[in-house]
C-alpha cells in the first residue's frame, strides 16, 4: 500500500532531502479501516436524524451542545479574538498615537515653545543686553582658562 | 552601461520638463523605463562591471558604480516597478504631468545611483538626489495634510541623512589614503570605540529609512497623503535603500561594532514586527493597513541580516526583490478602489468580489503573498529569515512566528471586508478598470508566482555577493 511521497523533494534544495518515516502496511489498514467504520457510523446516525426532521433546533444539552458546535467559535472569541482585539486597539491609540508620535511631535512642540520663550529675550532694553554681554563675556573666560579640560572633553566625545 | 541606468531616466527627467503635452509625456516616461527595464535584464545577465571617473578630484572622490549580485536584485526591482508604477497610475496623474514624472525619473535617477555607487559620497550624492524630489512630489501633490506630514517626513528623513553624512567624513579621515572609496573606507583604521561611533551614524540613517521600531511614525503618514504613485516608489523600491545600506556598508565597514550590536537590533525589530503586526489589524483605512504591514515585513528582514547568519542573509537579498513586487501589487489594487469609490475606509467597501470579479482575484493573489503563503514568492524569503531567526534563538524565532499569524489575521480580513460581503454603495459606483493597469497587475501576479514555484534565479544572482558578505 503506501504512498508516493511526489511532494517531498519540493524544498530540498533549501531544508535538504526528507528522513523516511515508515509505517508497517498492516497498521496502515487498521488506521484506514477504523477511521472509516468511524465514518460510515456517523453517516448513519445522520441520517436517522435527518430523515425525520429538518430544521428545528435541538432540546437536549447534547443536542444544544453540538447543533452550536462545541461552542468553539464562542470560546474563541472569548479567549482568543477579543484580548486579541483590545490590545491592538489599545497599541493602535494610545501607544502609537500618545507616546511614540507624541514623543515625535512633542519635539517639535518643544522646539517652538522654547523659541516663543526666548524670543522674549530680545525685548529692547539695553540694560539686559549689556547684562547678557557681560555674562557672555566671563563664560568666554571661564573657557579661556580651562581650555585643556574642554579638549579632552571634545577629544572623549570623538574616541 | 551602468552608467545608463543614472543617464537614461535623469536625461528623460530633464527632457520631460520642456514636454508641457501629458500623453507624449506618459509615453516618453514609459518608454525610458522600459529601456532602463532592457537594460537591467541585460546587465543582470553579466558578471560583476565596475564603472570609473574621476568626480572631486580634490577630495579624491571617485564616480565609480559597481554591479554584483546585491545591486543587481534591487536595479532590477527598480528597473520594473516605475514602468508599471508609470503604466498602473498614468490615468489619475495630476494635470502637471511633465514635471510629476520629471520628478519621479529623477527620483528613480537617484535610486539606480544609491544601489551602484561604490564611493561613499558618491553615495551619499545619490542618496539624497533620491530624496529630495519626492519631497516636492508629496508637497504639491499630497492629500489634505501633506505639508505637515511631508515636514515630519523631511525632518526625520533629514536627520538621518545628515548623520550618514557625518559618519562618512568621519570615516573618510581616518583612511589611510584619504579616499572614499568603498574598499578604502573597509580599511580604515579606526578604534573599538570609533567604530562604534561610526556604525550609530550610519545606522540611524538606514533605521530611519527602513523604518525600524520606533522611528517609524513618519512612514503610515507619508504613504497615506502621499500621491499614489509616489507612496508605491516608496514603498516598494525607497525602504530597500535603508536595508541596502546595512548589507552594502555597515555591515562590511564595520564588522566589530555590527557583531556587538546584534542583540539590541534583533530584539528591537521582533518588537517592531509584533508592534506593527497588531496596530495593522485594527487599521479602518487600507492604505495604512499596507503601511503597518510593511513595517512588520521589512522589520523581519532587518532582523534576519542582524541574526548574522548566511541563511538569514540569502533569505533578505530574495525578499528584497519579492517584498517589493508584493506591495506594489497591493498599493496598485488599493489606488484602482480608491481612485473609482472615493474612499480608503474598508467599512465602505465590500462586494468586490461581486462588481469586479478580476479585481478581486488580483487582489487575493497579492493577499496571499504577503502572507507569504507556500507558492508564492515571500515564502521562499520568510522561510529563510525565519529558520536564520530560530537558529539565532528559538525565543526570537517564536515571536517573530506569531506574526505570520497575525499578518494572516489582517490580511485576510482586510480581504473579507473589501471582497465579500454586500456590495457595498461606494464599490457599486466602480467602473471597467483600465486595461494598461490590470496588465502590470497580472504581470506582477505571474512574478509572484514564478519566482515562488522556482526562486533558483534569484539565489543565483545574489550568490557572489552573500559569499562576499559572509567571508568579512
Amino acid at each position: 500500500m503506501g504512498g508516493h511521497h511526489w511532494l517531498s523533494h519540493q524544498l530540498s534544495s533549501i531544508v535538504g532531502e526528507p528522513t523516511e518515516i515508515g509505517l508497517s502496511h498492516a497498521t496502515e489498514w487498521v488506521l484506514m479501516a477504523v477511521s472509516v467504520s468511524i465514518a460510515v457510523i456517523a453517516l448513519l446516525m445522520a441520517v436517522n436524524i435527518y430523515r425525520k426532521k429538518t430544521d428545528e433546533a435541538p432540546t437536549s444539552f447534547i443536542g444544544q451542545f453540538f447543533y452550536n458546535k462545541w461552542h468553539i467559535d464562542e470560546l474563541y472569541n472569548t479567549v482568543i479574538v477579543n484580548p486579541l482585539n483590545r490590545f491592538a486597539g489599545f497599541l493602535k491609540n494610545s501607544i502609537e498615537k500618545q507616546v511614540i508620535d507624541g514623543a515625535v511631535n512633542g519635539t517639535g512642540k518643544l522646539v517652538q515653545y522654547s523659541a516663543r520663550q526666548l524670543r522674549l529675550i530680545q525685548n529692547g532694553q539695553v540694560g539686559y543686553y549689556i547684562l547678557f554681554m557681560v555674562l557672555g563675556i566671563v563664560l568666554l573666560f571661564l573657557l579661556w582658562f580651562n581650555d585643556t579640560l574642554l579638549l579632552r572633553f571634545f577629544h572623549n566625545l570623538i574616541k | 552601461m551602468l552608467l545608463s541606468f543614472i543617464l537614461i531616466p535623469f536625461v528623460t527627467a530633464l527632457l520631460l520638463l520642456f514636454i508641457k503635452k501629458n500623453t507624449s509625456a506618459n509615453t516618453i516616461a514609459i518608454v525610458s523605463t522600459l529601456g532602463t527595464l532592457v537594460a537591467a535584464i541585460v546587465v543582470a545577465g553579466k558578471g560583476a562591471v565596475d564603472f570609473n571617473a574621476p568626480w572631486i578630484p580634490v577630495l579624491n572622490a571617485q564616480f565609480l558604480l559597481h554591479v554584483d549580485g546585491l545591486a543587481k536584485i534591487l536595479v532590477l526591482l527598480t528597473a520594473i516597478s516605475f514602468p508599471a508604477i508609470i503604466i498602473a497610475t498614468s490615468q489619475n496623474q495630476p494635470k502637471q504631468k511633465n514635471i510629476f514624472l520629471s520628478l519621479l525619473l529623477f527620483t528613480q535617477s537617484g535610486l539606480m545611483g544609491v544601489f551602484l555607487s561604490g564611493d561613499a559620497l558618491l553615495f551619499y550624492f545619490f542618496w539624497e538626489l533620491a530624496l529630495i524630489p519626492v519631497y516636492f512630489l508629496s508637497s504639491i501633490w499630497g492629500g489634505e495634510k501633506r505639508i505637515a506630514v511631508t515636514f515630519k517626513f523631511f525632518i526625520y528623513t533629514f536627520l538621518g541623512s545628515l548623520m550618514m553624512l557625518i559618519g562618512i567624513v568621519f570615516v573618510y579621515m581616518h583612511t589611510s589614503d584619504q579616499s572614499f572609496l568603498i574598499q578604502s573606507f573597509a580599511k580604515a583604521n579606526l578604534t573599538g570605540g570609533q567604530q562604534v561611533t561610526a556604525f550609530a551614524l550610519f545606522f540611524i540613517a538606514f533605521a530611519i529609512k527602513m523604518p525600524i521600531f520606533p522611528l517609524h511614525t513618519w512612514q503610515p503618514d507619508a504613504y497615506e497623503q502621499s500621491p499614489t504613485a509616489v507612496t508605491m516608489v516608496m514603498s516598494a523600491v525607497m525602504v530597500k535603500m535603508g536595508l541596502y545600506g546595512i548589507l552594502r556598508w555597515l555591515l562590511p565597514l564595520f564588522p566589530t561594532a555590527f557583531m556587538a550590536h546584534i542583540h539590541v537590533v534583533v530584539i528591537l525589530s521582533v518588537i517592531g514586527i509584533l508592534y506593527a503586526s497588531f496596530i495593522a489589524i485594527r487599521q479602518d483605512d487600507i492604505k495604512r493597513l499596507i503601511a503597518y504591514s510593511s513595517i512588520a515585513h521589512i522589520g523581519l528582514m532587518n532582523a534576519a541580516i542582524f541574526s548574522h547568519l548566511q541563511i538569514g542573509i540569502q533569505g533578505v537579498m530574495v525578499q528584497l526583490f519579492s517584498h517589493g513586487i508584493n506591495v506594489l501589487g497591493l498599493w496598485i489594487v488599493a489606488d484602482i478602489i480608491e481612485q473609482q469609490t472615493g474612499t480608503r475606509s474598508m467599512q465602505q467597501m465590500g462586494g468586490l468580489a461581486k462588481k469586479q470579479p478580476t479585481l478581486a482575484i488580483l487582489l487575493v493573489g497579492f493577499a496571499l503573498a504577503n502572507i507569504a503563503l507556500p507558492l508564492t514568492n515571500a515564502f521562499v524569503g520568510e522561510f529563510l529569515m525565519f529558520n536564520s531567526l530560530f537558529q539565532y534563538n528559538v525565543w526570537v524565532g517564536a515571536a517573530a512566528g506569531v506574526s505570520i499569524i497575525l499578518a494572516a489575521i489582517y490580511t485576510l480580513n482586510m480581504v473579507q471586508k473589501v471582497a465579500y460581503g454586500e456590495v457595498s454603495t461606494q464599490i457599486n459606483q466602480m467602473q471597467t478598470i483600465n486595461t494598461p493597469a490590470q496588465i502590470v497587475l497580472i504581470v506582477l501576479l505571474i512574478i509572484v508566482f514564478v519566482t515562488g514555484v522556482f526562486p533558483q534565479p534569484l539565489f543565483d544572482l545574489t550568490a557572489d555577493s552573500l559569499q562576499q558578505i559572509i567571508v568579512k
